[in-house]
């Protein structure tokens, strides 16, 4: 477990040990120099919160004392970041600092160095007069004398001398420190946010703050694998709450069975539901629920979401799809045995208590994009900024890259140990520097390929060298074209087929140039070169899922099975033919290009076909849609 | 009271150091029973402390700090300073005297520092002696119980507490009458 450092910048304690020892015994901290190793500190400070380091900000010459911003600058630099990577999770600064002789400037010099510091590193992310460094000041002078000063220079906070022990510094940690994911709080140690980079800290420190409210809504976007769900697993473990973390990954399934997965459903709702379930919102209760790739909830889902994120004190409502039984007297019952919060019969609402967060690898924050995308304005508020005041981005492993060496040890390290290699290993300097330098297109995943990659290479070896690293193609960015060739123009020709996973890879890593004019409708020609290699999917889904036996149901289609293609390309179990043909429909809205002889074009004709069917189906009564 | 407070006085600062830095910083926060703990083992900690606490040592020092505030005080807080410096200082001699007499006279009456001085000696001198008593049981072979020693740091605080609030009730800079 790595110990957080706090820096305690204070012209008494740094000269008297007896007061040092009271605040150490009190905080239940322990002393320890700024050269001081992670390693020397785990066991120094076996069983205490925090190491803490004296810095006087003053110099002394003789009897004469005098206030020294150099020497403030020279600790705080030791640990920002250590030379092994360590931060100062947080400061706690004296306002009054006495000289020898006295200057007027005692008074407030405390002010005068979070000035300083707020000018020398000041927070990029935040409105200006913010600081990366989170000083709280600490003084015997009452908050009401000194505190709008201490607010107007850039405090993140304000502290009385006297008011200090163990869990008021642990409230101030959680509240403004910069401390890393290693506090399991019941969670497993696979499932830590590893790093200990400015960007992964401040994600964690507004984690713990959401998950600190305990009634809030929050948008957590990110790169994919950057580790979103487990940010919000760490907000769960923050907010105290007794229930279950919930994850509901939003898969392209149909509205009504994205509904009841996601708010539940009674029996009969549709032709699945034999029986009354809770769902994903409704396991979550006195929990928390992340919903992973919210952007994907069809329409219905995002309506009732909007409601279910509005909060009423600490309550949510939601309405189950379909209606509560009334007979038989076994399906009441189970009906009554299934909620997990309280029901309300009249309004056919259940009220439920949950820390609702979700997750998106889209930049649902950009306005243009959700027009784009169908993704309902209001939901984005209500979301986002409503109770959270904005979406919380994960930073990408290349926004975090002084973290790849720690996440590689890590990484090889489960990965050798899955392998029954030799550990520990040690890697060499180059190649931590090898994996430092690259442009991690592929975030997190890329490192653990390679991570496993090497723990097979090296599996006997306690040596990692550059030998054992992948070849240079698999994971070297110069391979990844800056610009995609766009079909139908002189560099298609140029074209190679490639994998779906490496296209998908590529299509990640692009990195786009344009003019105002070249804008100009970028979207609709990106959609339409999106159907175009949906439509590829869809003619290959089409190869490798043929028709066997006599299940043919359309001469037409021969031995094409469209409904069996979609399934493999949705990955789901049950599919209609109908929602098959919608989404046939879908994927080939731009049907002018498809001759009709061809296997896409019989497929288009049958799913048109199909759906004529199913509306004249819909006019007659009882007549649910098959299913395979 | 109207007061000039970014104007340099020497009583302020003295005020200032013995409040802030002295009792607050270093009294008020004392824990009787770890530091009766503390005395039973050698340690730099308890180095420090007897630093203090032993004759001429800090805490003794500031005592005599307090008591030469006793001293200047009613001079250092009056007004009638200000008629040295800045373009009063230009006046004939006989009329800054005139000028300094009224100020200060109008100064004692509203400001009732003598008041104030009385009882700051009064809590200085209380606080000593029972600073007296804590080396005593301190430094006294075999040394003292911890009860014992406990107990002495609890009557300084109660002392240090009555000359904090004494501190606080004084003038933070020149008074104007």
């Amino acid at each position: 477990m790595k110990i957080p450092r706090i820096l305690v910048i204070d012209d008494q304690y740094a000269v008297e040990a007896d007061l040092r020892a009271d605040l150490c015994d009190r905080c239940n901290l322990v002393e320890v120099m700024e050269s001081t190793s992670d390693l020397e500190l785990e066991v120094q400070g076996s069983g205490k919160l925090a190491g803490v380091v004296f810095c006087a900000g003053q110099k002394r010459s003789g009897d004469q004392v005098a206030n020294s911003l150099d020497e403030v600058d020279r600790t705080i630099s030791a640990g920002w970041p250590g030379s092994t990577g360590w931060r100062w999770a947080m400061i706690f600064l004296d306002i009054r600092f006495d000289s020898k002789p006295n200057r007027s400037e005692d008074k407030s010099f405390g002010l005068r160095i979070l000035e300083h510091l707020v000018e020398k590193w000041p927070d990029t992310m935040a409105a200006p007069g913010n600081c990366d460094l989170p000083v709280v000041m600490l003084s015997t002078i009452p908050f009401q004398e000194r505190g709008g000063q201490a607010n107007r220079a850039g405090a993140h906070g304000y502290t009385d001398k006297a008011d200090l022990d163990e869990a008021a510094v642990r409230e101030l940690l959680e509240e403004h420190g910069l401390i890393p994911d290693s506090a399991p709080r019941g969670r497993p140690e696979h499932r830590l946010l590893i790093g200990g980079s400015l960007a992964l800290l401040k994600v964690l420190r507004e984690g713990r703050r959401i998950g600190r409210q305990k009634f809030c809504n929050a948008l957590i976007l990110g790169p994919q694998g950057s580790g979103k769900t487990t940010l919000g697993e760490y907000m769960h473990a923050y907010s105290g709450r007794t229930g279950a973390f919930v994850p509901y990954y939003v898969k392209p399934s149909t509205a009504n069975l994205q509904y009841g997965e996601l708010f539940g459903s009674w029996r009969g709702a549709h032709s699945e539901a034999h029986e009354s379930n809770c769902g994903h919102a409704e396991q979550a209760h006195q929990g928390t629920l992340v919903i992973e790739e919210v952007h994907g909830l069809k329409t219905d889902s995002q309506v009732e979401l909007l409601q279910f994120g509005r909060l009423e004190g600490s309550r949510r409502l939601l309405r189950r799809l379909g209606k509560f039984p009334t007979s038989p007297d076994a399906a009441v019952r189970q009906a009554r045995q299934s909620i997990r919060g309280e029901y309300d019969p009249s309004r056919e609402l259940i009220t439920v208590n949950v820390l609702l967060l979700a997750t998106s690898n889209y930049p649902l924050d950009e306005p243009v994009w959700r027009a784009a995308n169908g993704f309902q304005e209001p939901l984005y508020t209500r979301l986002a900024t409503e109770y959270a005041g904005g979406p919380i981005h994960v930073p990408s492993l290349l926004e975090r890259r002084e973290d790849v060496p720690l996440l590689f040890e890590v990484m090889l390290k489960r990965a050798t140990e899955k392998l029954g290699g030799v550990w520990p290993k040690h890697v060499a300097r180059e190649v931590m520097d090898r994996l430092r330098e690259i442009d991690w297109t592929g975030d997190i995943a890329g490192l653990w390929g390679i991570a496993r990659k090497v723990a097979e290479a090296a599996k006997s070896w306690q040596e990692v060298l550059l030998r054992h690293l992948p070849v240079a193609k698999h994971f070297e960015p110069s391979e990844i074209p800056t610009v995609v060739p766009l079909p139908n123009s002189a560099q298609s020709t140029d074209i190679k087929t490639v994998t779906f996973a490496d296209a998908l890879g590529r299509l990640k890593a692009v990195n786009v140039t344009g003019t105002r004019r070249e804008l100009h409708g970028s979207l609709r020609d990106l959609d339409a070169a999106y159907g175009q290699l949906a439509q590829k999917l869809l003619e290959m889904a089409l190869d490798a899922t043929p028709e066997t036996g006599d299940t043919r149901k359309d001469p037409a289609l021969g031995d094409l099975s469209p409904t069996k293609a979609i399934k493999l390309l949705l990955k789901v179990d049950k599919l209609s033919t109908t929602q098959a043909a919608d989404e046939i429909l879908r994927i080939c809205k731009s049907a002018e290009l498809i001759p009709d002889n061809s296997d896409l074009g019989r497929v288009l004709a049958w799913a048109k076909k199909r759906r004529r069917g199913a509306k004249a189906e819909k006019q007659e009564p009882d007549s649910s849609p098959p299913t395979e | 009271m109207f007061m000039l407070e970014s104007t340099a006085c020497d009583a302020e600062n003295l005020r200032g150091q013995l409040h802030h830095s002295w009792l607050k910083n270093e009294v008020l926060i004392l824990r009787p029973n770890y530091l009766a703990r503390m005395r039973e083992t050698v340690s730099p900690q308890r180095t420090s402390f007897e630093e203090k606490i032993k004759p001429g040592g800090k805490f003794w020092q500031r005592i005599d700090d307090a008591r030469r505030l006793c001293e200047i005080m009613t001079a250092g807080f009056s007004p009638a300073q200000l008629v040295d410096a800045g373009d009063l200082a230009v006046l004939p001699e006989d009329v800054q005297a005139l000028m300094k007499q009224v100020l200060h006279d109008a100064y004692l009456q509203e400001s009732g520092i003598d008041g104030y001085r009385r009882q700051l000696q009064g809590a200085v001198n209380e606080l000593a002696a029972d600073l007296e008593e804590l080396g005593k049981a301190w430094f006294q072979e075999p040394p003292a119980e911890p009860g014992v020693i406990a107990a002495a740091l609890g009557r300084i605080i109660v002392r240090a507490q009555k000359l904090s609030e004494l501190l606080t009730r004084l003038p933070t800079g020149i008074v104007l009458p």
